[in-house]
């Protein structure tokens, strides 16, 4: 079968190329006919004379004009300026060596003991003792004028919940299959099982109290940086701190099955560009042990939000 | 005396078929080229190199016929020499796909990028085989005698290199 395949490939490319006889169109039909793969991974004949379309498309539209006068006037300039600062540097490098070689062919090594030199005689020492003056107290140091900067507190967001009331009613619970992203909250170990989940949820849209507390959408990941939380550590730069900027930055990052950041997400931005690239700056720098499902690893999400405060706004609030 | 008189009329011999090479093929090579390695100034200093090579070659030996085959296989083989030094040194900033955007406006057809786009992920020998055929207008024993390879091969390469084209079509 992968012999006629390879044949079929043949065929294809003579039938693209418009040099395929009636009797090759017969034997490409009669072989898609029967072969699923080659029917779709090349196509039928009319959509190889499509493909080829294209091709052809862009060879009438190309309209470019080199000019090879200027390339070679450039190239020989770039050459010769490159072949003259080689030789100076190959020239220099040639007197440098020689240079180093006829002083070290001159030195003559010296020993210790024709260095030492006879101990120069101890001068005589006079002490006088003076009464001076106490000193005047030392001026007080001038308040510092406070210079604006940026603390960044980590994972310090806190998203309103939904209020939940309690009824004396049970309410009916209602399965619904969760995604295979588990739950898991900030003030629970990390040690999670790591696999698709059922939970129970009661229907969130008729306001009725919920029995199960389900974690913020923020903090809902399923793979771990290496290093702990503290691992993912924005700096912003130093436009940030002259703008004042400050806020709360969202994020989720897409870790693949080696532990390795792919993509990075701003699911809720703090109005300051500069805080959000910082954000995903550093979690795209950062690397996460994978998702594991039945021991094998499989790509997973990681999702975060920093707070960033500026200096005077922390001070009265922390 | 005489001998002065031979090695002046050979290199004014050499010169002007050079130039008449250089007339009739420097555009559709550069074109060629453009193709390969997805960038303008490569493609003018790879032409230039395969210019170059063939006036070595007419000085070398005066009377040997040049094709237009053999500037191909030339252009072919810096090309994809080319392309496995970028692979290399990853730090140069050639990347075939960010060139397309400085093409000229009027070159940024939808089937020219799309070509484009399937061509930077084409291995060479696929890539080239496209291009002697659909592009150069070679036939698929033209194209195998440029490549060193037989016309069978060939017409594989161009349908592997079809596949791709279909999914960067599907894609868009």
């Amino acid at each position: 079968m992968k012999k006629n395949c390879a044949r079929a490939e043949i065929l294809a490319g003579a039938l693209a190329l418009g040099e395929a006889t009636d009797a090759e169109r017969d034997e490409y039909r009669r072989h898609i006919a029967v072969c699923s793969s080659c029917l779709n991974a090349i196509g039928g004949e009319r959509e190889i004379e499509r493909t080829m379309e294209l091709v052809s498309a862009a060879r009438d539209s190309e309209m470019w004009e080199p000019v090879l006068t200027a390339a070679s006037i450039k190239r020989t300039h770039a050459t010769r300026v490159w072949g003259v600062g080689l030789s100076a540097a190959a020239v220099a490098l040639v007197a440098s060596l020689g240079i180093h070689l006829v002083i070290a062919s001159q030195i003559r090594p010296v020993t210790i003991a024709q260095v030492r030199e006879p101990n120069p005689p101890v001068p005589t020492m006079h002490v006088t003792i003076e009464r001076r003056a106490p000193k005047p107290p030392a001026p007080v140091p001038k308040p510092t004028t406070f210079e604006p900067s940026i603390v960044v507190v980590h994972n310090v967001i806190t998203l309103k919940r939904a209020q939940t009331t309690v009824v004396a009613e049970s309410v009916p619970f209602k399965s619904v299959p969760a995604s295979n992203v588990p739950v898991w909250r900030r003030d629970e170990p990390l040690n999670v099982p790591s696999h698709a989940t059922t939970v129970a949820m009661a229907p969130l849209m008729q306001g009725r109290a919920e029995s199960l507390v389900v974690a913020p959408v923020y903090s809902v990941r399923d793979v771990a940086p290496l290093g702990g939380d503290t691992a993912i550590n924005p700096r912003p730069p130093m436009i940030a701190y002259a703008m004042g900027a400050e806020g709360t930055t969202a994020f989720e990052v897409t870790v693949d099955d080696r532990g390795v950041p792919q993509k990075c997400t701003i699911t809720k931005p703090s109005g300051y560009l500069v805080l959000d690239r910082a954000v995903c700056k550093a979690a795209m720098q950062a690397r996460f042990s994978p998702r594991l499902v039945n021991g094998r690893a499989v790509s997973g999400v990681y999702r975060d939000a920093f707070t960033f405060r500026s200096q005077n706004n922390s001070d009265n609030q922390l | 005396m005489e001998e002065v008189y031979l090695t002046t009329h050979a290199a004014a011999g050499v010169q002007i078929r050079i130039e008449a090479l250089v007339r009739e093929y420097q555009t559709k090579l550069a074109r060629y080229l453009r193709r390969m390695v997805g960038d303008s100034e490569v493609a003018l200093d790879l032409t230039q190199d395969v210019f170059f090579a063939a006036y070595r070659t007419l000085q070398n030996d005066p009377d040997r016929p040049l094709t237009a085959g053999w500037l191909y296989k030339t252009a072919t083989n810096s090309a994809i020499s080319f392309l496995r030094r970028k692979k290399i040194i990853r730090m140069l900033p050639l990347d075939r796909d960010h060139d397309v955007r400085s093409w000229r406006i009027d070159e940024q057809s939808a089937a020219s990028v799309d070509l484009q786009a399937a061509l930077s992920k084409l291995p060479g020998d696929q890539a080239s085989a496209v291009l002697l055929t659909s592009y150069a207008g070679y036939s698929s024993q033209e194209a195998a005698t440029i490549l060193g390879t037989t016309a069978d091969a060939v017409r594989q390469r161009v349908c592997r290199a079809m596949k791709t084209l279909r999914s960067v079509m599907t894609e868009r």
